[in-house]
């Protein structure tokens, strides 16, 4: 298994670094004026020559592109991730502070996902069909449909004008207060939970259907199990595979893909922070969180594998 | 401070929850019949369906927003107070009924992309830092900025010539640090304005070089302005309150190279606030100084603003109880506001426009009678309405001016405007195109289109392409470009026609006509030059009668009419709101930016403060 996991970072090295490279590219491709974002309009027209190039050469663009680029890598190798263009903040600063709400929203979307999608794709799949599938079917392409960021900007919109709530601005950590923290995550953590639930939702039936299918599940009716356990003992353990599989991927895209939901809501997480980088042109900030996404996609993907092995008795990594 | 809250348990919370699925789920009924894939194969390929801008501002059917504003009365703005009335207005007295206390949660911008005030033209770095300045003089807040008044210095004296500005500077001013204020402070403040050391950059120094300014300390209490050439009184006053530019330690000038961009947000000034703390992205922090020298000001205890981006976030955070004031809500909003009594809406000047620059580099554009025809082809009318959809204004075309402002054109004379009788005007201008050989129109013409994001721009866009091309014969591909893109084709020069808009930092002519429209302007994105208009700029930047000054200004629009730079077509207005227990923000059509930059005079009574 330890040799399994090594082969399987290792692995993961050459695919960070191709990930690097393109978001290094095309952060230097974008077009944008940094110094615009700098000093304004008016500002930027007052600017010499000279001090354009001065400013430029301070934040390090002056240098030839792959200087700049194995600087970052430094930054990377000695965990400084560098520091914004515009702020005292390190990225690593960045992350400490906002990425604790982003993985809570990620964790509870991911924990609603099967609390709502396993039951309503189990359901449909044991009562194909029947009335419940049809409306568990709808329901999971409707959420599969629906933007999530126009869902989010439509609940936000419903609670104010209804019931004149929003969730307390700012950070407030689970530690903190619990109560308000939950007010604040709820929100995104539902949207993305249930966009999410229609593919759990969806995952679960078919494979479902394939497994009851099988011949040691007709075996096990026929030695005159109930059929609560036929599915939950024999049928469920071999379908959950392919779930588990979908969600550690899902995982990964909530992560860096809470971006909109986060900037509806108005949580100040990891997402906002890129989407603010971006209209900054901050190229620290952007390099270093795509990367940091980058990671914990291939580390989701890595716990996934090996939670095969502890689901599924038959497998083992040598 | 605790915000009302009306969920208050898990079973409230959890009723709400499912009364939003409920709600999605009805909002989205009749997506189609449920289709049976019989495999969830390819879910994981599309992950988290993330993707997609930030929600713009809420589209409402189009109401009956006016067209023009609703005080036509010119009213000389801003103007100096008579010398025999110089005392400051603005005390702990300014309302007998404030209270003292509290702490203002304002729904802000973003979080300031620096933190030198003086080196951007951002609101995002303007709501937070410019309460904790103070300037020589300032616009006063009890009047919606109608009037400049003492604020550091005492008073002024101009000397007969005009070249010389002398102010006496209050004693006692302290800095947030507790170091004491004096002349040398202030020179070093302004030194920085009006010539900034290397890498420095002054965004508003072109308001002033034009007029060849020097500084003099004559004594620890009294600086002198010296100019080569005399600026009118009006411009000069405003010259002088930007709250743009404030006072700092000269020390820490020194010891930060006088760039302030780094460590700016707790540079020592003397402001009514202080610096308290800045969580990036969350919220920014100001307290009040107590060793403030307008004794007893300001009424609040601390200010914080938060970073909510667009106004939508705004808006709801307002309505939900979350922040007290907002700056700047949407239309949709501001109606519903408007109507409940439990909040003040209000319209505020923004001293900008939303236009189609011309290129006048490029053939055709550069003649005047197909600008002309392109300027009264364009129904002002009928953009306002579509336009109106998000933003709250004014129509173009009605003069040169900022409207609601001293230097309008009367409201009669600008009902009779050729450009508002929409047959004459659209015959006039085929005539001029005919005129100047264009009588089948021009073909692919290139018509930049600034931040698609925006959808008044995009909508403006549309309006402005269909009518050229039904009244002109003009055919134009729409190119949108993101704002930053846009600077850049300006700078290269590379559109035909564009959309976009500008703004004035203070509302006097000889600031936003030659910078829009002079020979060389910093915002003449036209790149127009008329030497006639130039010649009466002169004229205006040097006369010191407003009667005079009103007379050249109209003469200066009036060769603006006969050969346009550009096709304005939107004047601002920016929509705040807060709730009714917030006091001390006054001035209906006043500029948003003088009632609030200070915030010394607001307060909050009980309601707010519980």
């Amino acid at each position: 298994m330890q040799k399994y996991i090594l082969r399987r970072v290792l692995l993961a090295i050459p695919a960070l670094i191709g990930l690097t490279i393109i978001i290094f590219l095309v952060m230097r491709i974008l077009p944008g004026d940094v110094l615009t974002v700098m000093f304004g309009e008016e500002g930027t027209l007052q600017l010499s020559e000279e001090d354009r190039q001065r400013i430029i050469a301070s934040l390090g663009l002056d240098k030839p592109i792959y200087l700049q680029y194995v600087d970052w890598l430094k930054d990377i190798v000695t965990l400084k991730l560098g520091q914004s263009f515009w702020r005292s903040s390190t990225v690593m600063d960045l992350v400490v502070s906002r990425g604790p709400i982003t993985l809570e929203i990620a964790i509870i979307s991911v924990l609603l996902s099967w609390v709502i999608g396993l039951p309503v794709g189990i359901l449909a799949a044991m009562k194909r069909n029947s009335i419940f599938d049809y409306i568990g079917r709808f329901f999971s392409i409707l959420f599969l449909a629906i933007p999530n960021f126009w869902l989010g900007t439509v609940i936000v919109l419903t609670l104010v004008l209804t019931l004149e709530w929003k969730a307390p601005l700012g950070v407030i950590n689970i530690w903190e207060n619990p109560w308000e923290n939950l007010q604040i995550v709820w929100g995104p953590a539902l949207v993305l939970g249930l966009g999410q639930a229609a593919y759990v939702c969806r995952m679960a039936r078919s494979a479902l259907l394939e497994t009851i299918h099988e011949d040691y599940i007709r075996t096990a009716r026929a030695k005159g199990l109930a059929e609560r356990l036929v599915i939950l003992r024999h049928a469920l353990r071999n379908a959950i595979m392919p779930v588990i599989t979908l969600s550690g991927v899902l995982l990964g895209f909530l992560i860096g893909g809470s971006v909109a939901v986060e900037q509806a809501f108005g949580v100040p997480g990891l997402g906002r922070t890129l989407v603010a980088a971006f209209f900054e042109r901050d190229y620290v900030v952007i390099q270093n969180l795509v990367l940091l996404y980058g990671i914990v996609f291939v580390l989701t993907n890595l716990l996934v594998d090996i939670s095969y092995a502890w689901i599924d008795p038959r497998i083992r990594y040598s | 401070m605790k915000p009302k809250r009306l969920i208050t348990s898990p079973a409230t919370a959890l009723g709400a929850v499912l009364t939003i699925i409920l709600l999605a789920a009805a909002a989205c009924g009749g997506t189609g019949a449920p289709a049976d894939t019989g495999s969830a194969g390819s879910a994981a390929g599309s992950g988290g369906s993330s993707g997609g801008a930030q929600p713009q501002a809420t589209r409402v059917p189009p109401t009956a927003r006016p067209t023009t504003p609703p005080d036509a009365t010119p009213t000389p703005l801003p103007a100096a107070l008579p010398s025999e009335v110089l005392a400051n207005p603005v005390t702990k007295d300014a309302y007998p009924d404030a209270q003292w206390g509290g702490i203002l949660r304002r729904g802000g911008y973003f979080d300031p992309a620096h933190y030198d005030l003086m080196q951007v033209s951002s609101v995002s770095n303007s709501f937070k830092q410019m309460m904790v300045l103070n300037n020589l003089l300032r616009y006063n807040p009890l009047d919606a900025g109608k009037t400049i008044i003492p604020d550091i210095a005492t008073s002024w004296d101009v000397s007969e010539d005009g070249k010389t500005w002398t102010f006496p500077l209050r004693e006692g001013v302290s800095f947030h640090n507790g170091g004491a204020m004096d002349a040398d402070d202030v020179a070093a403040s302004w030194s920085r304005v009006i010539d900034p050391p290397p890498g420095v950059v002054s965004a508003r120094k072109g308001l002033y070089t034009p007029f060849g300014p020097s500084i003099e300390v004559i004594d620890p209490l009294t600086v002198a302005f010296n100019f080569e050439k005399a600026p009118p009184l009006n411009y000069g006053l405003n010259l002088f309150a930007l709250e743009w530019h404030g006072v700092f330690e000269k020390d820490f000038l020194e010891a930060n190279n006088y760039d302030l961009k780094l460590n700016g947000a707790d540079a020592p000034a003397t402001g009514a606030f202080r610096f308290l703390e800045h969580q990036e992205g969350e919220v920014w922090k100001n307290e009040r100084f107590p060793d403030y020298w307008n004794e007893g000001l300001p009424y609040l205890d601390e200010v914080w603003t938060y970073p909510l981006g667009n106004s939508t976030s705004r808006s709801a955070a307002l309505l939900a109880g979350n922040v007290e004031f907002s700056q700047t809500v949407d239309p949709a909003a501001f109606e519903i506001l408007q109507d409940d009594d439990r909040y003040e809406a209000q319209p505020f000047s923004s001293y900008s426009y939303l236009s189609v620059w011309i290129n006048t580099d490029r053939e055709p554009w550069n003649d005047p009678r197909v600008r002309k025809a392109l300027w009264l082809a364009l129904d002002r009318d009928a953009i306002h309405e579509v336009v109106s959809e998000w933003l709250y204004g004014y129509r173009g075309g009605t003069g040169w001016t900022f409207q609601d402002q001293a230097f309008q054109l009367p409201m009669a004379e600008i009902d009779k405007r050729l450009v508002f009788d929409r047959p004459a005007a659209e015959a006039e201008a085929k005539r001029l195109m005919a005129e100047a050989g264009y009588a089948e129109g021009i073909k692919n013409v290139d018509l930049m289109q600034r931040d698609p994001n925006s959808a008044h721009w995009t909508a403006a866009a549309q309006v402005v392409q269909l009518e050229y091309r039904r009244i002109l014969g003009i055919e134009s591909d729409i190119r949108p470009v993101a704002s930053a893109v846009w600077f850049e084709e300006l700078a290269n020069r590379n559109f035909d026609l564009t959309i976009g808009g500008i703004a004035s930092p203070f509302i006097d002519p000889s600031a936003y006509m030659n910078s829009f429209y002079r020979c060389g302007g910093g915002e003449n994105h036209s790149n127009y030059c008329n030497p006639e208009f130039d010649a009466i700029m002169e004229q205006v930047d040097s006369e010191t009668d407003f009667d005079k000054r009103y007379d050249l200004v109209q003469q200066a629009a009036e060769i603006l009419d006969a050969d346009p730079p550009t096709v304005e077509y939107w004047y601002n207005r920016t929509l705040a709101a807060w709730r009714s227990c917030v006091h001390g923000i006054e001035g209906k059509h006043g500029a948003l930016v003088h009632n609030l930059d200070r915030m010394d005079t607001v307060w909050m009574d009980d309601e707010c403060r519980q």
